[in-house]
């Protein structure tokens, strides 16, 4: 059931003080990696950036 | 019910630059009373529709406020509809919602599912009043929410809000507006503003609120897959390049897009952008930015960039730091998200191994800014 976001507070992930570990993500990629396709996209023509677009 | 679909092909129409607002962000500098005329704009986009493309036609309306032409809009869009067309289409706008009371909302309503609008709304009442006063109050969230379920919403980010990021995000979902498309205002000196560190608080709290619920759609800072940072510089389009049509009523021409219109880029201008040949990817880029690990997750407007600054590869680089920092707090979520996340499917595994990749860069992008300041 999705949270009331007036009465969700910031969480305790505090992303800021998580550091990026190498090795962490060698072991994830051993465990969890599979073949991976080439990208095949569907792409039709592109969005715009502009915030107007 | 129309959502973010993918189109063959894009025509903009311009209807009118005229505005009941006046956005202190808006680049329409020479608004006037000029409107568009239906016979014209039915005779442009009935041409297109006699060819049939694989994923249909987008046709934009672009104000202006285009709700300031209703009665035209309503005539163009039934006059199309009456007929049987091989193509697919589907219209697009544009609006502030101050004017989507009444028969504009029973009409639009009982159209939903041929038209779809997107709503202009910088956040909660206290940012909207600072970006365009006396707006607030006159916008029905409701009826667009109710209308559109996953409405599409710009939220145009300015020195004087940024601060106030969080806050407006956590508004927007407060009132199920879930597709939130967070730009920054174009045409302002972001480094002279120096909210580099703000906006890295923000986004973290942004970035532990997303962790926190992944049921709930993250704003368009959290959706760029990091995985393209792998591919070579350019490797998808930075933006329709030409590869769309905008039909201007006042000069009865063809442009690449809105933005070259002359009465945004001036005459000269939008005659020297109609003369680019956009598909060369070799005058896109500055080489600063191609060799940037992630220019391909990186937004621009070509047509901003020669407006402003002479060049289409001349990026607004006042806005690098700032795409720098939500770069990296998206990488950082990932990450965080990644490790939580049992069963990955290629696209994540791709994301992971764009983190191991980048990983120094981000931490140094982060923390950098903690150097600066001391």
């Amino acid at each position: 059931m999705k949270k009331d976001p007036k009465t969700l507070k910031t969480g305790s992930n505090k992303i800021n003080s998580i550091k990026i570990e190498a090795a962490l993500i060698e072991t994830w990629l051993a465990k969890k990696s599979k073949t991976v396709p080439a990208k095949n996209k569907i792409t039709g023509i592109s969005d715009c950036p502009a915030p107007w677009g | 019910m129309e959502d973010k679909k993918i189109y063959s092909n894009k025509i903009c129409i311009a209807t009118n630059s005229s505005c009941n607002l006046n956005c202190i962000y808006c680049y329409e500098k020479n608004k006037n009373n000029l409107e568009f005329d239906v016979d014209e704009a039915f005779n442009v986009i009935d041409k297109q529709l006699k060819t049939k493309t694989q994923f249909g036609t987008k046709i934009k309306l672009h104000g202006g406020e285009p709700f300031m032409v209703f009665p035209k809009i309503k005539q163009l869009c039934e006059r199309l509809w009456a007929n049987q067309y091989i193509e697919y289409y589907h219209f697009h706008l544009t609006t502030n919602g101050t004017l989507v009371h009444g028969p504009i909302q029973e009409w639009l309503y009982k159209n939903r599912d041929k038209i779809t609008v997107k709503l202009s709304l910088d956040g909660d009442k206290k940012s909207s009043d600072i970006n365009r006063p006396l707006s607030f109050e006159k916008i029905d969230i409701t009826f667009f929410v109710k209308t559109w379920p996953n409405i599409r919403v710009n939220m145009t980010i300015t020195p004087a809000t940024l601060p106030y990021l969080f806050e407006n995000i956590i508004f927007l979902h407060s009132v199920n507006i879930n597709n939130i498309i967070s730009h920054f205002a174009m045409m302002i000196d972001w480094k002279e503003c120096k909210l580099e560190r703000i906006l890295r608080e923000q986004m973290f709290k942004l970035a532990d609120y997303y962790l926190n619920d992944p049921s709930i759609m993250p704003c368009h800072f959290f959706r760029p897959d990091i995985g393209n940072t792998l591919c070579k510089p350019l490797y998808n389009a930075a933006c329709v390049r030409g590869q769309g049509e905008a039909y201007d009523y006042q000069t009865k021409k063809y442009y690449p897009c809105f933005m070259c219109f002359p009465a945004l880029a001036g005459k000269k201008v939008s005659e020297e952008l109609c003369s680019i040949d956009f598909t060369d990817t070799d005058k896109l880029e500055e080489r600063c930015c191609l060799e940037c690990p992630f220019i391909n997750i990186c937004p621009t407007c070509y047509a901003e960039n020669y407006i402003t600054r002479g060049k289409i590869s001349h990026r607004d680089m006042g806005l690098c730091s700032y795409h720098k920092v939500i770069i990296a707090v998206l990488f950082k979520y990932e990450y965080a998200r990644l490790m939580k996340v049992d069963n990955p499917d290629a696209e994540d595994v791709l994301k992971m191994k764009a983190i191991q990749k980048w990983g120094n860069e981000i931490e140094s992008i982060l923390s950098e800014l903690d150097i600066v300041r001391n």
